[in-house]
């Protein structure tokens, strides 16, 4: 297997003010193969956004590597890092905020070969419109402006635009959240397929595990900036081994009311990851359940 | 003109609910249909509430789910363009009365909302105000809807905050609601609504914006409330995992009428209308995938024209 991005003992934190620090991700170290999906799954402020900013070097890790297709990427400054990003593109959770307003789509789809000098202007219009057809969109809805569209086809026109240099990976940050279930499902089923047609791999970013279970290869569960267990989808969801991963499992709710189950009342909340300066939460250390399944030992 | 009245192929009543339905409803909605000037937002639909009855209104956006909620608030009319313009909504409140919530004067409706109907919504931080302490709103809806002094309002306080869970409720009370996590202050929102023990509890998306462990919580506070009160729940979501958790009866809106609705059980098992079995068809199920170890296709169940 060839791996794409390769993440290794990655720590990123931020300073708020009186002396305490975020503890956003902390050593994290995980690979994403090609043609494969692996999925971050965790609950608000766990850092699996924050791991997938990294990822895309829009921010610089404290410490740790970052490699994008055997090159190390953690120390390259904007203007080396540029060749590389056409590797590495990204989708986002609001359609309606990622694409400028005041531009016609065709010229955002066409954009990323404008600004890389991939192609001549006529070999981007022509590229552009073969886009627009593999996503499912028409050629024709070149020419109009990002409000003329629903969400699930906005969410189609990142998606081209995100494909429009061939890119070996695909960072979707919570991609398919804000959109209505049938239109979720078609946009999942396009990124589904077009994995298989072009062996993309995706970081696939997500709090809704049954959307998970459905995408994802192998699975990667954060808590507290930490990653407490790894592995192929299948041993994670059939065989959860972490207290948490168990936890977020039975919260889960299955759409199925012949499986509704009686739960206790808790009101736990998930600590901070705030910790004074010259503190910080304990690292775990991952062991080996074979089958690159991971589960931090507590 | 399309002031479409009784003449209507929706499948509403199947008959009483199979779970807290064998008491006549406290709510009944007939032929509802509510317009924004030429825009018909609800169109036709019908549906009861019993006491302890959780009903699921489901659908897209846009499906019309939201404006049902307001037009029982009579809230729809707030905005000038917003008219009720067919139907009847009875409502028995606590003293037995039956009122048409329709037609009722904004005298006595302003009686209704808030102390017989409550709402909670998705976001709580637009439902508090952030320059007093969640301590002292909780303590305003005590003091003018029942008339407490502010030293019984303090202790009501406290055993409201009990009452949704909310650990150190003493401290918790002094605390603004920045101060609170997302599910806190759902918890703050909740025990607000339900200070006044109202009949019929309003749940727009109320764990849309929660994690799942936080939704979890919540969900359970809310079946365990609404059995306390005797009160029936109307529940808003887009998220059918919400509604096998916790419906009793489900209705199916799609563009502003109300396609299916039924017993939970049969909404998932055995729906009837193309537009339902699309719609679950493109919900996955946590647990579906058992046993493969690759990702796999939606299988989207295809409607026919409708």
């Amino acid at each position: 297997m060839t791996k794409i991005l390769e993440v290794e003992h990655m720590v990123k934190g931020f300073s708020l003010s009186g002396g305490m620090r975020v503890h956003a991700v902390e050593d994290v170290t995980f690979h994403v193969d090609k043609a494969e999906t692996l999925a971050l799954v965790g609950e608000s402020g766990c850092g699996k956004t924050t791991v997938a900013n990294l990822a895309m070097r829009l921010q610089k890790p404290d410490s740790g590597t970052i490699s994008l297709l055997d090159t190390d990427i953690t120390e390259l400054g904007t203007r080396e890092l540029r060749a590389h990003r056409r590797h590495l593109q990204m989708i986002f959770q609001d359609p309606f905020a990622s694409l400028n307003p005041r531009k016609i789509v065709g010229k955002i789809v066409g954009d990323p070969m404008r600004l890389n000098r991939t192609a001549s202007n006529s070999d981007i219009d022509s590229r552009v419109a073969e886009l627009f057809e593999l996503v499912g969109l028409s050629a024709d809805d070149m020419r109009k402006y990002p409000h003329q569209f629903s969400g699930g086809q906005r969410q189609r026109i990142c998606i081209a635009r995100a494909l429009t240099l061939n890119p070996s990976l695909i960072v979707a940050d919570e991609a398919v959240s804000a959109l209505d279930v049938s239109v979720r499902a078609t946009v999942l089923n396009l990124m589904i397929e077009l994995q298989q047609e072009f062996d993309l791999s995706y970081l696939f970013v997500s709090h809704d595990l049954a959307v998970v279970e459905r995408i994802a290869h192998r699975v990667a569960v954060m808590y507290l900036g930490q990653i407490v267990e790894m592995g192929p989808r299948r041993q994670v969801f059939e065989n959860p081994q972490h207290s948490y991963t168990q936890r977020l499992m039975d919260a889960a709710p299955i759409a199925d009311p012949s499986q509704r189950r009686e739960r206790a009342l808790i009101s736990g909340e998930i600590p901070s990851p705030v910790w004074p300066e010259d503190e910080g939460p304990e690292r775990v250390t991952l062991r080996d359940l074979g089958d690159g399944h991971l589960v931090a030992v507590e | 003109m399309n002031t479409a009245t009784t003449s209507s192929t929706v499948v509403n009543e199947q008959g009483p609910a199979l779970v807290g339905g064998d008491e006549s409803p406290i709510l009944s909605v007939k032929n509802l249909s509510v317009r924004f000037q030429d825009n018909i937002a609800v169109n036709d639909v019908s549906f009861d509430v019993s006491p302890r009855e959780v009903l699921a209104i489901v659908g897209e956006s846009g499906s019309g789910k939201s404006v049902t909620s307001l037009a029982i608030m009579r809230l729809v009319e707030l905005s000038s363009s917003g008219k009720v313009t067919d139907g009847t909504m009875k409502f028995v409140r606590a003293s037995g009365d039956i009122v048409d919530l329709r037609t009722a004067p904004e005298t006595q409706m302003r009686t209704i909302r808030g102390n017989d109907i409550s709402m909670i919504f998705q976001e709580p931080l637009t439902s508090l105000n952030p320059v007093y302490s969640v301590g002292n709103q909780l303590a305003e809806v005590l003091r003018v809807h029942k008339g407490m002094s502010r030293r019984e309002a303090k202790k009501g306080v406290i055993e409201l905050m009990e009452r949704v869970r909310i650990p150190e409720p003493t401290r918790r009370a002094r605390q603004y609601p920045h101060q609170m996590s997302g599910g806190m202050r759902q918890r703050v929102v909740i025990a607000m609504a339900l200070a006044c023990q109202p009949r019929i509890l309003i749940a727009d998306e109320p764990t849309t914006a929660l994690d799942v462990t936080i939704q979890a919580q919540i969900l359970a506070l809310l079946r365990e409330l609404k059995n306390d009160l005797d009160a029936g729940i109307i529940f808003i979501t887009h998220d059918m995992g919400v509604v096998a958790e916790i419906a009793d009866r489900v209705l199916v809106m799609r563009k502003s009428e109300a396609i299916e609705t039924g017993p939970v059980e049969e909404i998932f098992h055995n729906p009837q209308r193309p537009y339902t079995r699309k719609l679950l068809s493109a919900v996955p199920k946590l647990g579906s995938m058992n046993g493969t170890d690759s990702p796999a296709l939606f299988h989207l169940d295809r409607e026919e024209a409708s």
